[in-house]
């Protein structure tokens, strides 16, 4: 057995300000808005505000996720990317009609969904390769920790007890009996379902927010 | 439509995100889990008050209630909150997810150990920080990141007796993480809910735990017969040694995914004891060694410098001069040394000896009540007693602390000849009774109250100081030792954090990792430790993160003994071994303190910065 000594400081220090970042984001309520939408199809906003018409100008902005799932479905690692789309004359003057604008909107998130995820999933590549990286050195770790706990054991031996109320011999005894009793078939089971839990796939990019000026 | 009768044939069918209708209300799907050939599904309400559920697939039927399939237009503010929360959802691949929601500060070094064990750097790790930099918070937060990942089930924390509850409560306040405190009522309880042959220790998600209880041989077996994920082992350096309590614990520790070691002093001096506690959960097959290919234990040691956190720290040296009957008494104790050393031949006496100097620096009256127990046991008083060793059936529960208890007196400590023997400890006794009358040790600690005029914290290492105190002192004070239940330990606590100007007299043993910075920064060390590590723990119940104070420390020295050689020696000690965590042998044995303690030397002054 070795030890070592990890210094994460820097990666700790930007982790802590990610952290700040988001609680300064976050509001009280916000994560139930995000489990409906995570039933949901995606969700348009159209703005009221002049501040952020102005800002949006002639464009949309479109929030798409990049997402990792284990096995039950659930979003191991994600990834946000908001694309900004720049609309055409023609588009600029549908806006200005109610009626159509409804219609405008669905024909542009069809064409996105072609369009833009392609992109969005190509500048993700990298991203995926860290995830990739470090969900494995985490599976690794905990496979190599199981493995070596359903590794052959010694024998218990012949040892004596030392003392009358000295239960150590009697506890490595028990110890031993508790390991054997989950069996070879059991702890192959355990193994397999830590490496399947591990096992993590990169689901289609999926555009959650639409923000139309 | 049913989904997920079959987990195994169709794992996809049941979606976190999924909305299902479920005993005729609308949950949504937050978390799945594979279990046993089920599946845990957390559900959360749709309507408020939002409850979260778990239920068990396939024993409750799921219905799924139909998607929105195509894009519809929200109104701004659920499309802003949605936003917020994807935003503070994003982050690097191993980015922590149970820290923004943590009622924490965001300090980085409390986020390392996590960090490091979510980037597959090891599976057990020690945390070895300085007293007072939030191991408990670091462990909380390993703790929340791997049940939200799902990558475990079963934690069980093991902890001195008397910071369950604290556990419990940093749990729940700080993580959400509802903890089941364990001991014999509580299992008693619970197995009497189960059906016969369930062991109740199987159906608790996240216990907390005495060692000392799980130890036990009635309930070890119970403890160890399911595997835990995560087995956190708090004051971990009170298992290390070849002790009945490491082998209970590192029994448990081996067969879990992952293991958490704390202890702010894990090296007490001893290498042997170093390597057993860095060797507590490491796969050994029950040989006692670990294998080649054991893999590495991580260890994170920082300092409160390295972390630039704490408060400003001053420490007073308050010298007593003894009384005359207090130097009369450490005189006859020379005497009756030098009789024991003279007999001993080339029997090295020195360490039996200590145990009576420890007594005698820590309170005269300790002394004497040694001295007594001694004489009884010559006389034939105790003869029914002598040599007998006590059952262990006093404290059914495993609340009790026994450490701060009278040594028993060490076999080497004695004379061949029994008439001098009882002659030199009848006088011994008598100088030491006629000291306990008038410490100056409690003159001086009732003047430095009385001045203070805020709560303090004041130590010793033994409850017969602590009861003796306690009388001899005019104010009104709170005790805390090893013979308090848990419910008394709680009543204290919470008495001392409402008195305003509230004294607490504390052992060692007792008020070990307890959180008292928040309404008080005294403490006063009625004698030194000889450990150098324990001092640092006592100082560090206030001076700890959130301490928004000046610290002061007083050690009461009582000049002309030993103590004043010892506190020299102590503050060498603990600067070398806050630089090195892997010395040989950063703080001496207690042999060789013994030594020092009771040798006069003629370099005894105060020179140099204190500890």
């Amino acid at each position: 057995m070795t030890i070592t000594m990890v210094d994460l400081r820097p990666e700790a220090a930007a982790e802590a300000s990610r952290l700040a970042g988001a609680r300064a984001v976050f509001r009280e309520g916000d994560d139930r808005a995000a489990a409906r939408l995570e039933s949901d199809a995606t969700w348009i906003a159209l703005p009221r505000r002049s501040r952020l018409k102005r800002s949006l100008g002639r464009r949309v902005c479109l929030v798409w996720r990049a997402a990792f799932e284990d096995g039950s479905g659930h979003a191991v690692e994600s990834r946000l990317v908001a694309v900004l789309v720049e609309i055409a004359d023609a588009g600029r003057r549908v806006l200005l009609d109610p009626a159509s604008k409804r219609a405008w909107i669905r024909s542009l998130l069809e064409h996105a969904d072609e369009a833009v995820r392609a992109r969005v999933e190509a500048e993700c590549d990298e991203w995926a390769h860290e995830v990739g990286r470090v969900a494995g050195a985490f599976t690794s770790a905990r496979l190599a920790r199981e493995e070596e706990i359903a590794g052959p054991r010694a024998a218990a031996g012949a040892e004596s007890q030392p003392g009358l109320f000295d239960r150590r011999v009697e506890r490595r005894r028990r110890a031993l009996a508790a390991a054997a009793a989950e069996s070879g078939d059991a702890a192959i089971e355990r193994i397999r379902t830590v490496a399947a839990g591990g096992a993590i796939a990169r689901v289609r990019a999926r555009l959650l927010l639409v923000l139309v000026p | 439509m049913q989904i997920s009768q079959s987990p195994k044939d169709d794992r996809r069918a049941v979606r976190p995100g999924d909305l299902v209708l479920v005993r005729r209300a609308r949950w949504q799907i937050v978390q799945v889990r594979a279990c046993d050939g089920c599946q845990i599904v957390t559900l959360c309400g749709l309507a408020p008050p939002h409850h979260e559920r778990r239920v068990i697939v396939p024993f409750d039927v799921l219905e799924p209630i139909a998607r929105e399939p195509r894009p519809r237009i929200v109104g701004a503010a659920g499309w802003r909150r949605a936003c917020r929360a994807l935003i503070a959802a994003d982050g690097p691949p191993g980015s922590l997810r149970a820290a923004r929601p943590a009622r924490i500060d965001l300090l980085p070094h409390q986020l390392e150990p996590a960090l490091a064990i979510l980037r597959g750097l090891g599976t057990r790790v020690l945390l070895a920080d300085d007293v007072g930099l939030g191991k408990t918070i670091q462990a909380g937060l390993v703790i929340s990141e791997l049940l939200a990942r799902g990558s475990i089930e079963r934690v069980l924390v093991l902890a001195p007796p008397g910071l369950r509850d604290q556990w419990l409560e940093e749990l729940a306040g700080r993580f959400a993480i509802r903890a089941a405190a364990v001991d014999g009522r509580m299992l008693r309880g619970l197995a009497a809910t189960l059906p016969v042959g369930v062991n109740p220790w199987g159906t608790l998600s996240t216990a907390v735990a005495s060692i000392d209880y799980v130890k036990r041989p009635e309930v070890f077996p119970a403890a160890a017969s399911r595997r835990w994920d995560l087995v956190v082992v708090d004051e971990a350096h009170a298992s290390a040694g070849d002790s009945d309590r490491r082998s209970a614990v590192h029994a448990l520790a081996a067969r879990a995914a992952y293991v958490l070691l704390l202890s702010a002093t894990p090296h007490s001096g001893d290498r042997a004891s170093f390597d057993a506690l860095c060797a507590i959960g490491a796969v050994d097959g029950g040989s006692g060694r670990t294998r080649p290919t054991s893999p590495d234990l991580l260890v994170f040691r920082r300092t409160r410098a390295g972390t630039g956190i704490g408060t400003a720290r001053r420490v007073h040296i308050v010298r007593v001069r003894p009384s005359g009957e207090e130097a009369r008494m450490h005189a006859m104790l020379a005497r009756y040394a030098e009789a024991v050393r003279a007999d001993a031949g080339v029997r090295d006496a020195s360490l039996a000896l200590s145990v009576l100097h420890k007594r005698a620096l820590s309170s005269a009256w300790s002394l004497a009540q040694s001295v007594e127990r001694r004489l009884a046991a010559l006389s034939g008083a105790d003869r029914a007693g002598a040599g007998q060793m006590a059952l262990p059936l006093g404290d059914p529960e495993g609340e009790l602390i026994a450490s701060d208890d009278a040594p028993s007196w060490p076999a080497d400590l004695r004379l061949s000849d029994p008439a001098r023997e009882r002659e030199l400890l009848s006088l011994l006794h008598q100088r030491a009774q006629s000291a306990a009358a008038r410490e100056t040790k409690v003159t001086a600690l009732v003047t430095l109250l009385r001045r203070a005029r805020q709560p303090a914290v004041v130590f010793t290492e033994y409850r017969d100081t602590l009861v003796h105190v306690r009388r001899r002192i005019p104010q009104p004070a709170l005790v805390l030792h090893g013979g308090l239940t848990r419910e008394e330990r709680v009543a204290v606590l919470g008495a001392f954090a409402r008195a305003p100007r509230g004294l607490l007299l504390a052992t060692d043993a007792a008020a070990e990792g307890l959180n008292l910075h928040h309404h008080c920064r005294l403490v006063v060390n009625l004698e030194l430790p000889w450990n150098p590590m324990r001092l640092e723990q006592r100082v560090g119940r206030v001076d700890r993160i959130g301490q928004r104070r000046t610290v002061h420390a007083f050690h009461l020295i009582a000049d002309g003994t030993g103590e004043t050689r010892l506190l020299a020696r102590l503050r060498a000690r603990i600067a070398s071994a806050r630089d090195d965590i892997g010395a040989p042998d950063p703080l001496g044995d207690e042999r060789a303190i013994a030594r020092l303690v009771m040798e006069p030397n003629d370099d005894d002054h105060d020179g140099g910065s204190a500890p």
